[in-house]
């Protein structure tokens, strides 16, 4: 179909924030004549994935190959969606406002389950058929990255492909690949075959999944030359790699607003509920002059007036004591503030506070993850209550006076004696304030306690432990509610939990489940993570249509000898590690960052990739 | 795009085109850059104007050739001119502006009526509803077919409401039509500048 653009531009009117629609944004990469086109896609709104570094990244690292033009297009807000389908116009680019339909590969980021309906929404409206065995030699190949595609079983039978792992020379090779394939006049078979051999690549319709009765008994190899486990890309150096080049300045504002650094991948707390925490790994730092030169060079090609330091836990850096201050001296005249999203408590240091303050004061989040020691020790989490007393007194005596806590509700082992602590926390913080000096506090403290359920993901060491049911949660969120009452300057927010239940069903789900996927956007289902988008009427009519047993994915508790769903992935991180530690968390055994010594995660095949 | 989103833009062209900004005072410092007036979102405009200090003296051609290489397609600095420091802001010697308006049909014989007498709008003020006749903020206007130009009343305590305007045109017109508007000019106070 023929797409005017300028046509639909006249009814942008019509939706809220047309900006979100137009692309044109300060920096963006228009190529003629490139060979392959790769349509990077966000299956969220604009503002969200314009947030997204990783799409950033890959956005830099594509379009710097010359034979490959990288555009962008991001999930249609439901206003839009009906637009569109109203005038029978297709989702197109930001860039070149070409209709996907028309591009080689449309690559999607997937970060979050909650998104996958958004998926569905963005393939029907480029007339790309849902699943893979439907699409012809003339579609293009349809593939996605990001932390969920270690088990990407749920969404297994609509890829073409799954890039796992790190994305930036994988994504390419991907590209080259194709384009390589097509150029030689490969059919789409004889290209999934070539991709199948790359590192990091997994191609899901080489591999069939057996059931007995409910039961997932194997996976079987249907091709014989893809790998016997697909393993996961990784990114060997940071400092050689390509960061985010020159970035695209939004004309709206978006979630993250401001140039992120990324100090290093990978993190080596090993808290036991944490995915992140496994799948990154190893542990690769950037060099601290690399950073400054990143640095400098981003905030004078975008303008910006904020950095934020960007990584798991960017407290471990090593140099984080010398870098904070380099970055404040070095911007300190141009008036940019500095902002550390993801501190952790006993890695921060009075010192920086003050620093911090100089420039900018934003809210301070702390991250105990659980209300007492003895659950703290089965997560992992190594954090004590001395910590965070220090740390809450540190940050009031530098002037805060707004804090939060964040805290996980449902964790293996937790009983209700776990839930009152987390009141006894918030009354021992808001204590720490009310006795500091009148004169020397902020005004008044806000402390708030956000408190979310846990869901059990897919290679981490909980991956066998059950979701607690939806009535568990709500009592525990309503024990907790009543427990915080009267303790002074609190806030309690909480999450919607048949979200999070829903959640822990696709995350640790199986291929099943694409069916009831379907059915549900069929039934409405979108943005199903914005609490005023979420039908829970769709989801339940689609689970009973397609006869999927939400229990069984969620609230089971597994045997370790079960065959997962993603047993067939190789993420580095070894099965028995996780049975190890999935032991150590049930005795209440704690186990050392791995930067005081290695705790053998890789087992035999991996053992020289990290170089701690 | 909203008033603060045009800002923020304005901003961050300048900080990228590596002028020597001045700052407020105060505990969150920011650029001192502030537009004449704010422009309806949804409305697009070939003439603003920003009122911009630096903390050093530079040319005025410097200062369009550095911002025009670091605007986004779509912005363009025309002109500059370098004031006292103590010179009246624009937003306080601003007078009138004229806007061309497109509609989805034709408009002209309407128009003519309903500046025939008063234009009698409810407003929405602090205290409540409350009637104004809207009539006088129209200065001029020039229409042809669907096409209208109109020149009307914006200073520092308000100005015409172009929006007011249409709707009574279309309350008059007993009908519903799409329109759309862009600012041509900002008309400000000239003696003793
Ligand atoms: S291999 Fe050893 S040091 Fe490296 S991440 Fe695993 S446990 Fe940590």
């Amino acid at each position: 179909m023929k797409f005017d653009f300028k046509e639909l531009e006249k009814q942008l009117g019509r939706v809220e924030k047309p900006a979100r629609y137009v692309g044109n944004e300060f920096n963006i990469i228009r190529k003629e004549g490139a060979k392959l086109k790769f349509a990077l896609l966000f299956p969220d709104v604009y503002e969200i994935g314009m947030s997204h570094l990783g799409s950033r990244i890959l956005y830099n690292a594509l379009n710097s190959v010359e034979d490959i033009a990288c555009e962008r297009a991001y999930a249609p807000w439901v206003d839009m969606e009906t637009l569109l389908r109203e005038k029978g116009y297709p989702l197109y680019s930001l860039e070149t406002y070409t209709p996907l339909g028309e591009f080689d590969i449309l690559g999607f980021s997937l970060l979050y389950e909650m998104c996958y309906t958004n998926i569905l929404t963005m393939l029907e409206l480029s007339s790309v058929p849902f699943l893979s065995k439907d699409r012809g030699e003339e579609d293009p190949l349809v593939v996605c990255g990001g932390p969920c595609a270690c088990n990407s079983e749920p969404v297994a039978d609509i890829f073409d492909a799954v890039m796992i792992g790190d994305g930036e020379e994988l994504a390419i090779e991907v590209a080259n690949t194709v384009l390589k394939e097509k150029e030689r006049g490969a059919k789409r078979h004889e290209i999934l075959l070539a991709l199948s051999k790359i590192e990091g690549v997994y191609v899901p319709s080489f591999y069939n999944p057996v059931y007995e009765g409910y039961d997932l008994v194997r996976i079987e190899k249907t091709q014989k030359e893809a790998p016997e486990k697909p393993s996961k890309r990784i990114l060997k150096n940071l400092d050689t790699a390509t960061y985010i080049g020159k970035p695209l300045v939004p004309f709206l504002p978006i979630t993250h607003d401001r140039i992120a650094l990324e100090l290093f991948r990978g993190c080596t707390r090993g808290c036991r509920f944490c995915q992140a925490g496994f799948i990154y790994r190893p542990i690769r730092e950037r060099k601290m002059d690399t950073v400054m030169e990143q640095a400098r060079s981003l905030i004078n090609c975008t303008g910006y007036d904020e950095i934020s330091l960007f990584s798991l836990s960017s407290g471990d850096y090593s140099k984080i004591h010398e870098i904070v201050p380099k970055l404040i001296d070095e911007f300190n005249d141009e008036h940019v503030s500095l902002s550390l999203p993801s501190l952790r408590i006993d890695s921060f240091l009075k010192d920086d506070l003050e620093k911090i303050q100089s420039v900018r004061k934003t809210g301070l989040t702390f991250a105990p993850e659980a209300g007492t020691q003895r659950l703290r020790d089965v997560i992992n989490k190594g954090v004590t209550e001395e910590d965070l007393l220090r740390s809450a007194k540190d940050a009031f005596e530098a002037g805060w006076n707004s804090v939060k806590l964040y805290f996980m509700i449902g964790l293996p082992t937790e009983t209700d004696d776990d839930i009152l602590g987390i009141a006894d926390l918030a009354r021992k913080v808001s204590r720490e304030f009310y006795s500091m000096p009148k004169d020397k506090r902020g005004k008044g403290l806000r402390l708030v306690v956000s408190t979310s359920s846990f869901v059990p993901k897919p290679f981490t060491p909980f991956q066998w432990e059950a979701q607690d049911s939806l009535d568990e949660i709500r009592r525990k969120q309503m024990l907790l509610k009543d427990a915080l009452k009267g303790i002074r300057g609190v806030e309690f927010s909480y999450h919607e939990s048949t979200i999070s239940k829903l959640e822990a069903v696709f995350a640790r789900g199986d291929r099943r489940l694409c069916a009831a996927l379907i059915e549900a956007y069929r039934l409405g289902a979108r943005f199903d993570s914005w609490d005023e988008h979420f039908k829970e009427e769709a989801w339940i009519e689609a689970f009973a249509k397609c006869g999927i047993d939400t229990e069984y994915f969620a609230n089971r508790k597994r045997s370790t000898e079960e065959v997962l769903p993603w047993s067939h992935i190789d993420m580095t991180v070894t099965e028995e590690y996780f049975k190890k530690e999935l032991e150590r968390a049930l005795e209440g055994k704690t186990t050392p960052d791995c930067r005081k010594g290695c705790n053998g995660c890789f087992g035999k095949k991996y053992a020289d990739y990290c170089k701690i | 795009m909203s008033h603060l989103d045009v800002q923020r833009l304005f901003q961050r062209a300048m900080h990228r085109a590596n002028l020597p900004m001045a700052y407020s005072q105060g505990f969150n410092p920011h650029p001192i850059v502030s537009f004449a007036t704010a422009l309806a979102v949804g409305y697009t405009s070939i003439s603003e104007w920003v009122d911009v200090k630096l903390a050093k003296d530079i040319t005025e051609t410097e200062f369009i050739e550095k911002m025009n290489s670091a605007l986004p397609a779509g912005f363009c600095v025309l002109k500059a001119k370098i004031v006292e420091n103590n010179a009246k802001s624009l937003t306080a010697i601003m007078k009138a502006a004229e806007y061309d308006v497109t509609a989805s049909c034709d408009i002209e014989d309407a128009m003519h009526e309903l500046l025939s007498d008063d234009i009698v709008v409810t407003k929405k003020t602090k205290s409540g509803m409350k009637e104004v006749n809207i009539r006088p903020d129209v200065y001029a206007v020039d229409a042809h077919g669907s096409s209208i130009h109109i020149t009307g009343r914006l200073d520092a305590a308000g100005g015409l409401n172009i929006e007011l305007l249409m709707g009574s045109l279309k309350e008059k017109m007993g009908g519903d039509f799409g329109y759309t508007v862009r600012r041509t000019n900002i008309i400000f106070e000239t003696e003793g500048k």
